[in-house]
């Protein structure tokens, strides 16, 4: 306890400085920007400001950075209530209860009951990071290239379920995101690797041009589609934000339960989020008394599954502060930012730069309590925002894409190359695949093919070294088993398409 | 979308065996110091399998399940739109290395509120204006990217 508590101390002397607070204030109000704004996420906005970021420190960064993530949280859940869009996909489930609170007058409750309850999760996830955190990463000290080599072949087949689309396809894609990742010169010979002769490939494919050209272009180019003009929303009137003494008596066992519900889902590959605030959705509606009245504006139905998707946020930086293993798109871009700013994170992050560590972990208290200023008080503001056009903010964001992929060496060719893989993320879109797993895989791969090759030269070439360790086994078999039970399902939803199909022909 | 899940798995097919010929030609290693050529060949051949995989699906179609995010239906139109912005984009990209940030910008703006957008010529031009000169002043006074010089030497 007394351990946590310096440690807690150490963080909040990090994140309270004033430079850091000040760009946690930014990367909190950037978050809840793009999270009122619908067509632009936080992976977008992460991948396109991670440039900007090389001008600050490393913990000013990744500080900022967090901010975006589990701002657009917030920002997300103000649209879900206000006029039933949800700003994030996070906060689908939010427009079940909170519009229809809104609907029937009480917007403001519903506003504040959302900021209060991620208020709450995201204190309490604080201290969830605090105790577990260094409990895990103790745990992966005593890994060695074997046991990470299986963990990395866990984490690739887990990073197939974060596709929610065909299997095979997204297995496909982490097999692609690996191939990419070869490109350039082998770490161990220097030998140059698919660099087809050109220079800028020999120190490999840039991640920067990668993530803005598939998340972030490739969202323009879905969203330019349809041509929307100055879109208006009928908003209902605020009256009065602070939730009364009856909806704190519903709200708080929801909340308290959606903090430790989402906070254990999003250490989870592929959790948090929709999946931390759809579940605690669902665990409310089981226990309530009147679960016919979910959907009708019930605030324990807004007060659950915002404390959870924000628990949900802060808990998936568990597996990215401890093991260097990113759970979700948005940790597989800040895992970029970390190796870009020269800190490999992992177990030993904590050990040899506690202030990084700590002082990010409590920059998510310093953030909740920002946002919850930020969101309450100036909620009017961000409903104002809501009414800039698509057609004025694209172009914005195409330009930020341009000049955070020139900037990284001040090279065209990074542009260009931005633009490909824009491109290639828009037929991807087109066709169902998807780039969460690759872009996974794609930094994943170079510490996988380094674990890989390094447990083969201990073992002199046995592949038993993977079996004869309990927790590398443990990995392998739990890998094993998540790929058999994704094949298993895969073919009896085939089985069962070609049976309907038949019985439909017939 | 059976056409689309054929179209896309012989592209990977043929990707696969295309990174596979490449890497049987580095160095290959031993299995106990595996070489440049070890990883990216047991790759290919995985990816050569899943594609061969997707390709069957494709081809017996009953679980090409299709999500309502893949809006499978592109009209003319929406191609139009999707085809200029990239364009523009392109040009924009080309533009910059030549003719410098605010000017690039500027056309760039321009370009997509008249031509995508259908905005005035009034409206458009002023809204690049006030976006390059923005940009500019943030990215190239404030950040100090070094963009490149072009005509008026900014």
């Amino acid at each position: 306890m007394d351990n946590l508590i310096n440690n807690l101390y150490l963080g909040f002397s990090v994140s309270l400085s004033l430079t850091n607070a000040f760009y946690c204030f930014i990367g909190v109000l950037i978050g809840t920007l793009i999270g009122v704004l619908p067509g632009i996420g936080p992976t977008a906005t992460i991948a396109i400001l991670l440039p900007m970021t090389f001008y600050l420190s490393p913990v000013t960064g990744i500080i900022m950075l967090a901010g975006i993530f589990y701002g657009a949280q917030y920002g997300g859940s103000t649209t879900s209530i206000l006029v039933n869009i949800p700003g994030e996909v996070s906060s689908v489930i939010t427009t079940l209860d909170g519009y229809q609170m809104a609907q029937q007058g009480r917007a403001g409750p519903a506003l504040g009951i959302a900021a209060f309850g991620s208020f709450i999760a995201g204190t309490l996830a604080t201290f969830g990071l605090g105790i577990v955190a260094p409990f895990l990463a103790g745990i992966a000290l005593k890994f060695g290239p074997p046991e990470y080599a299986t963990l990395m072949f866990l984490a690739l087949i887990t990073a197939t379920f974060l596709g929610q689309k065909s299997m095979p396809k997204s297995l496909a894609m982490v097999v692609l995101g690996l191939i990419l990742s070869t490109i350039g010169r082998d770490t161990i010979t220097g030998f140059p690797r698919f660099t087809l002769g050109i220079l800028q490939f020999e120190d490999g494919l840039g991640f920067i041009p990668l993530i803005m050209g598939l998340f972030g272009i490739s969202e323009v180019l879905s969203n330019v589609e349809e041509k929307v003009r100055g879109q208006i929303f009928a908003t209902s009137k605020i009256a009065r934000l602070l939730p009364s003494l009856k909806d704190w008596r519903r709200s708080i066992g929801p909340i308290l339960r959606g903090s430790g519900l989402g906070f254990f889902l999003g250490i989870l590959p592929g959790g948090g989020g929709l999946i931390s605030s759809l579940a605690s959705y669902i665990m409310e509606k089981k226990i309530s008394r009147t679960p016919e009245n979910f959907g009708t504006g019930m605030i324990e139905g807004v007060a659950g599954p915002e404390a959870a998707n924000n628990a949900g946020a802060q808990g998936s930086f568990i597996p990215l502060l401890c093991l260097g293993i990113p759970c979700n798109a948005t940790m597989a871009i800040l895992i970029g930012a970390f190796i870009i700013h020269g800190v490999q994170p992992g177990p030993l992050t904590m050990t040899q730069n506690p202030e990084l560590f700590w002082g990010v972990i409590t920059s998510m208290y310093t953030g909740n309590v920002l946002l919850l200023i930020l969101n309450l008080p100036l909620i009017g503001i961000w409903v104002k925002i809501l009414k800039v056009p698509y057609s004025i903010l694209y172009p914005l964001i195409l330009l930020f894409c341009v000049v955070g992929a020139y900037s990284l060496n001040n090279s065209i060719f990074e542009v260009y190359l931005t633009v490909f893989f824009g491109v290639l993320g828009y037929i991807m879109r087109k066709i169902d695949y998807e780039p969460a797993p690759m872009v996974l895989a794609f930094v994943l791969g170079p510490l996988f093919e380094d674990a890989l090759g390094q447990a083969l030269l201990i073992s002199r070439g046995d592949y038993r070294v993977f079996l004869n360790r309990p927790l590398s086994l443990g990995f392998l078999v739990a890998g094993l088993a998540l790929l058999a039970m994704s094949v298993i399902s895969n073919l009896q939803k085939f089985r069962s398409n070609r049976m309907k199909k038949v019985e439909e022909g017939d | 979308m059976k056409s689309k899940g054929l179209i896309s798995a012989i592209v990977l097919l043929s990707f696969s065996i295309g990174i596979c010929y490449q890497a049987s030609r580095y160095p290959f290693g031993t299995v106990s110091k595996i070489g440049p050529g070890f990883f990216p060949f047991y790759l290919s051949i995985a990816l050569a399998a899943l594609s061969f995989i997707i390709l069957i699906r494709a081809i017996l179609r009953g679980a090409e399940e299709v999500s309502p995010s893949a809006t499978g239906s592109i009209t003319k139109e929406k191609a139009l739109r999707v085809i200029l912005v990239l364009i523009f984009s392109l040009l924009y990209t080309w533009a910059m290395g030549r003719l410098g940030f605010p000017i690039a910008t500027f056309l760039f703006i321009v370009g997509v509120f008249k031509f995508v957008e259908s905005y005035s010529w009034f409206l458009s031009i002023l809204g690049a204006v006030s976006i390059s000169l923005s940009s500019y002043l943030l990215f190239g006074v404030w950040l100090q990217c070094q963009f490149p010089k072009g005509w008026l030497g900014i």
